[in-house]
């Protein structure tokens, strides 16, 4: 079990640097756009449009990150009052639900990009493949993490997070 | 509809992140409504994740962080106890001021029960304080933090309601101010009751000059940040990216406690804080969406508009659903739920978006400190190693503050509409 621990623990650590240094170009180009505003009365062509990309991907990415930590926001009042077996199906079921949803944005959302993927973005004229293409990457990862802690909870008894999270 | 309700409220209850709980049920709303239209859900899913002003988020959290790691936090303590330590009950005082100001700046209740508590909770146990009262007025009064401008929530308000984030800023900053004055005047109180001790402060005058100074450079940066977005001078995205900016430089090179190697994991956290919140907006815009095909915000407003009821007792409802709300569902995922639920309902009784967004906020504020929830209650019971039942019972008189001040503003417009109108009109 240890290794399924260990290439988790890896992921997201790779997921992590990879959403802080998009955060960090999203800053610069922010602190950078105000600057060349009121400094030089320039501006960065497309910067705005630019950010807005990565941002959908540090989204797309940090919530496959937060399912690997179990950080996110949920209603646990109810599981928490269950016995620890019956909260361990359940938590069993919630990953193969979460799994299931994310399964069925990669489903629609391939026929999707194939058809409105080569459209150009209005500034900077990437094709819109490149941004929609996040949907399935980010889903991917979640059903990765999802299908790793259902066998970690599943084998084991013992909650991903345990120590999975970093 | 009852399909979607039914799902979402099962998803919810058996403890489905809320984000993929409003995937779901917008999953099975559409299987069973409208299947016609299933495909276009990752559409509408990036759409939700598509939102300029929604990257403010990250950068304003990561401003309240640097600022905290920059060491703002010891100055900001030591500032307010040059001005109310010399009180009976000084340090009690000195807790809900600097959470008055470092609400200002860090736009985050949690953020601000963290570091204000780490210090004061065990200062105030060694002066003679009881641990019940240190951590009890730790957590209420970390509930400025959200409505003191800028704040987070107003930003997250201001993307479902569309309403300007400036208008929301200065709307909150009397009603934060209040809640401030008023829990001021309880710890005095009950301080004068239980004869807590006042507090020396052994600082020469420079010593007093050269805190005030440090302290001021922290001081200006909300009124730069929140004035740059109301002023028109740059966007909320803008403004919190030069906050950050400004925030490094006063820890680095003034203060001088921000060390380099703690950036990269602060920006982690902001970023990871944000895409949680996003992926909430991002699936509930989908659930907003059916809502509108659904007319469910008409059906409620006329609800509202047929009960026939006078509007005071309307919004005393409206009131108590928020703060019930509040105890069960977190800041973030309320805000998106409960906004286009009601907002229509708030037009027909003649309530401004600006003034229902600062009610729903303060209204949600005082979740975060009461159980089962209430995360400042699990920081702070972290801190003091008390229950949360037994912090949130000590909490208990200076949230009066914050009823008070729910009642106010939901009744006396005026509280939240008139700096908005003198900038703005």
């Amino acid at each position: 079990m240890d290794k399924f621990y260990r290439i988790e623990q890896f992921v997201t650590r790779l997921l992590e640097v990879i959403i802080t240094c998009l955060f960090f170009v999203i800053l610069s180009i922010t602190i950078t756009l105000v600057v060349m505003r009121y400094g030089f009365n320039s501006a960065i062509i497309g910067g705005n449009e630019a950010i807005n990309y990565l941002f959908i991907y540090t989204t797309a990415l940090g919530a496959a990150v937060s399912i690997g930590k179990i950080e996110h926001i949920r209603i646990s009042f109810f599981i928490d009052k269950l016995k620890q077996k019956h909260r361990r199906y359940i938590n069993i079921l919630n990953y193969f639900l979460i799994a299931f949803i994310n399964a069925v944005m990669i489903k629609y959302s391939l026929p999707w990009i194939k058809s409105a993927g080569y459209f150009e973005s209005p500034v900077l004229r990437v094709p819109n493949w490149t941004v929609q293409v996040s949907v399935p990457i980010g889903c991917s990862l979640v059903i990765l993490y999802c299908l790793n802690h259902i066998i970690l909870e599943g084998l084991t008894g013992r909650p991903p997070g345990a120590r999975g999270s970093l | 509809m009852i399909v979607l309700l039914t799902s979402l409220a099962v998803c919810l209850a058996i403890g489905i992140p809320i984000a993929y709980s409003l995937g779901l049920s917008g999953f099975f709303y559409f299987v069973f409504e409208r299947p016609e239209i299933l495909p276009i859900l990752p559409q509408r899913f990036l759409a939700g994740m598509d939102s300029y002003a929604m990257i403010a988020l990250p950068l304003f959290v990561l401003m309240g962080l640097l600022m905290n790691a920059g060491g703002i936090t010891s100055r900001l303590i030591d500032f307010s106890l040059l001005f109310v330590g010399r009180f009976r009950g000084g340090l009690g005082a000195v807790n809900v001021f600097a959470s008055m100001v470092f609400g200002g700046i860090s736009g985050s209740s949690v953020s601000d029960t963290a570091s204000i508590g780490a210090v004061l909770i065990p200062e105030m146990k060694k002066k003679g304080y009881s641990a019940e009262f240190a951590s009890g007025i730790t957590v209420a009064s970390s509930t400025m933090g959200m409505i003191i401008p800028p704040s987070v929530p107003m930003i997250i308000y201001a993307l479902v309601s569309e309403e300007s984030v400036g208008k929301l800023f200065l709307g909150s900053l009397i009603p934060g101010v209040m809640i401030g004055f008023l829990m001021l005047a309880i710890t005095l109180a009950i301080s004068y009751w239980k004869k807590y001790p006042r507090e020396e402060v052994v600082m020469t005058g420079r010593e007093k000059v050269d805190r005030i100074k440090q302290s001021i450079l922290a001081l200006i940066m909300p009124i730069f940040v929140v004035g740059a977005v109301v002023f028109g001078i740059a966007t909320a995205t803008e403004s919190a990216g030069i906050g950050v900016l400004y925030a490094f430089i006063i820890g680095t090179f003034i203060i001088r406690q921000l060390k380099f190697k703690v950036i990269p994991p602060l920006m982690r956290d902001s970023i990871l804080t944000s895409a949680n919140v996003m992926i909430i907006i991002a699936l509930s815009k989908l659930y907003i969406w059916i809502l509108a095909l659904e007319r469910i915000p008409q059906l409620v407003a006329g609800v509202v508009s047929g009960l026939e009821l006078p509007a005071f007792v309307v919004l005393l409802i409206i009131d108590i659903i928020i703060l019930i709300t509040g105890t069960f569902v977190d800041v973030s995922p309320a805000i998106l739920l409960l906004t286009p639920v009601f907002l229509p309902a708030m037009n027909v009784l003649g309530v401004s978006r600006i003034q229902f967004g600062v009610i729903l906020i303060s209204g949600l504020a005082v979740g975060l400190v009461t159980p089962p929830v209430g995360m400042c209650l699990n920081v702070a019971s972290t801190i003091s190693k008390l229950g949360i039942g037994t912090i949130f019972r000590a909490a208990l008189p200076f949230l009066l503050s914050n009823i008070i001040t729910l009642i106010l503003i939901t009744y006396i417009p005026q509280l939240s509409m008139w700096l908005p109108a003198i900038f703005f009109d």
